[in-house]
């Protein structure tokens, strides 16, 4: 029992707690999953990708209009590397606020992630909007932006699948395709491990402190 | 301090006292065992753009009428509509509307992040968390079922969703 209160308030939210103890007292009756109950202090949340992914050799922009290369400005440090946009209703939002809620709980370097978020559908996730989006769920999230081909370039290197922007409807909705997992750079500018969009605030404050200093399984 | 007594009575307290819309978390499948359709945990994301967000919500039919949900809507959007998401055969993370969605005699239905939502675009209020979202989902048999939902932190649904399994 108090093992769920203590998850509830490390999320940081207070009003969370709130919605959380409305929410949570549907599981006064349920057992612990064995999974959850035995989970050791090393595991890992996302997944081992090995061999690592390399970081693109590309430059885009930030939403302040600097140049931002990917391998040099984040040379040597714990970061984090999101393609998404910013109308993304279900999965965008989830791992991000995640991420920062976990940043926000912790302590220590890997507090301090360099966090990117590459808004791929450069008609709606202009440099405004993309700053107002990452800014508020982190206030050190960087929030990047290019040309459709820079952006791809980045995004095809590392062999994700490409992004798909697709024809827009009669209100001129459109819908957009891209890879729902995060590439977490450890500072030997490698990335190990993948975190999909389902990754919990808990898991990425585990694995943070760890990755910071190099461990990555 | 005695933490391990008083939280676990204040939650029993939470439960017996709100009825309805939580004792529905309480046991699977069926839970509306008088015979009715409801629309229960019913939660709002709060939108990480101020424009668009995701509800998120179990349709626990109780009948024995099979049902369909065809539509949704809320004064706080413009628009709702159903979307389910995937991930297609490359491996992107995709997003589909979807017409209706189909709810068996005497089962339950989740919408939960990765599959089914219902989207809100064009939100027209600040929406924080612990703030309270008039929805109305519209079946083709039960009608129209006007329900609350809470705004939680994004997650926050995915999290209890995943608890009940």
């Amino acid at each position: 029992m108090t093992d769920r209160l203590t998850r509830r308030r490390f999320l940081g939210a207070g009003s969370a707690v709130a919605a959380g103890l409305a929410l949570g007292a549907c599981n006064l009756d349920r057992s612990s999953k064995p999974d959850r109950a035995g989970e050791a202090d090393a595991s890992w949340g996302g997944e081992l990708f090995d061999p690592p992914l390399e970081k693109p050799p590309v430059v885009l922009q930030t939403v302040d209009g600097d140049d931002f290369d990917l391998r040099a400005d984040t040379e040597g440090k714990l970061s984090f590397l999101f393609f998404g946009y910013t109308n993304c209703p279900d999965q965008c939002p989830l791992y991000l606020t995640s991420l920062g809620a976990a940043m926000r709980a912790i302590n220590g370097p890997g507090s301090k992630a360099q966090v990117l978020f590459v808004g791929v559908d450069t008609k709606r996730d202009t440099p405004d909007v993309l700053k107002d989006y990452v800014e508020g769920i982190h206030p050190t999230f960087i929030g990047l932006t290019g040309t459709p081909e820079k952006i791809a370039e980045a995004n095809d290197f590392l062999k994700f699948p490409s992004i798909e922007i697709g024809e827009p409807d009669a209100e001129g909705t459109y819908l957009v395709g891209h890879y729902g997992r995060a590439v977490a750079y450890t500072p030997d500018n490698l990335g190990h491990r993948l975190y999909g969009f389902d990754t919990r605030s808990q898991e990425f404050a585990k694995d943070l402190p760890r990755l910071a200093e190099g461990v990555y399984e | 301090m005695r933490p391990h007594l008083r939280p676990a009575a204040a939650l029993l307290a939470l439960v017996l006292s709100t009825g309805g819309g939580l004792t529905a978390c309480g046991s699977d499948g069926g839970d509306a065992a008088d015979g009715t359709l409801r629309v229960v945990e019913v939660t709002v994301d709060r939108p990480v753009n101020p424009r668009v967000t995701a509800v998120r919500l179990v349709i626990d039919n109780g009948s024995a009428t099979a049902d369909a949900l065809v539509a949704a809507d809320s004064p706080v959007a413009e628009e709702a509509s159903l979307h389910r998401s995937g991930t297609d055969a490359d491996g992107r993370s995709t997003m589909e509307p979807v017409d209706q969605v189909e709810v068996a005699p005497r089962s339950k239905v989740t919408f939960a992040p990765g599959g089914l939502h219902v989207m809100l675009e064009d939100l027209n209020e600040d929406l924080e968390v612990g703030d309270k979202v008039p929805l109305t989902f519209t079946f083709t048999e039960a009608g129209t079922v006007s329900v609350e939902g809470i705004v939680t932190e994004p997650g926050a649904a995915a999290e209890e969703h995943d608890d009940h399994d």
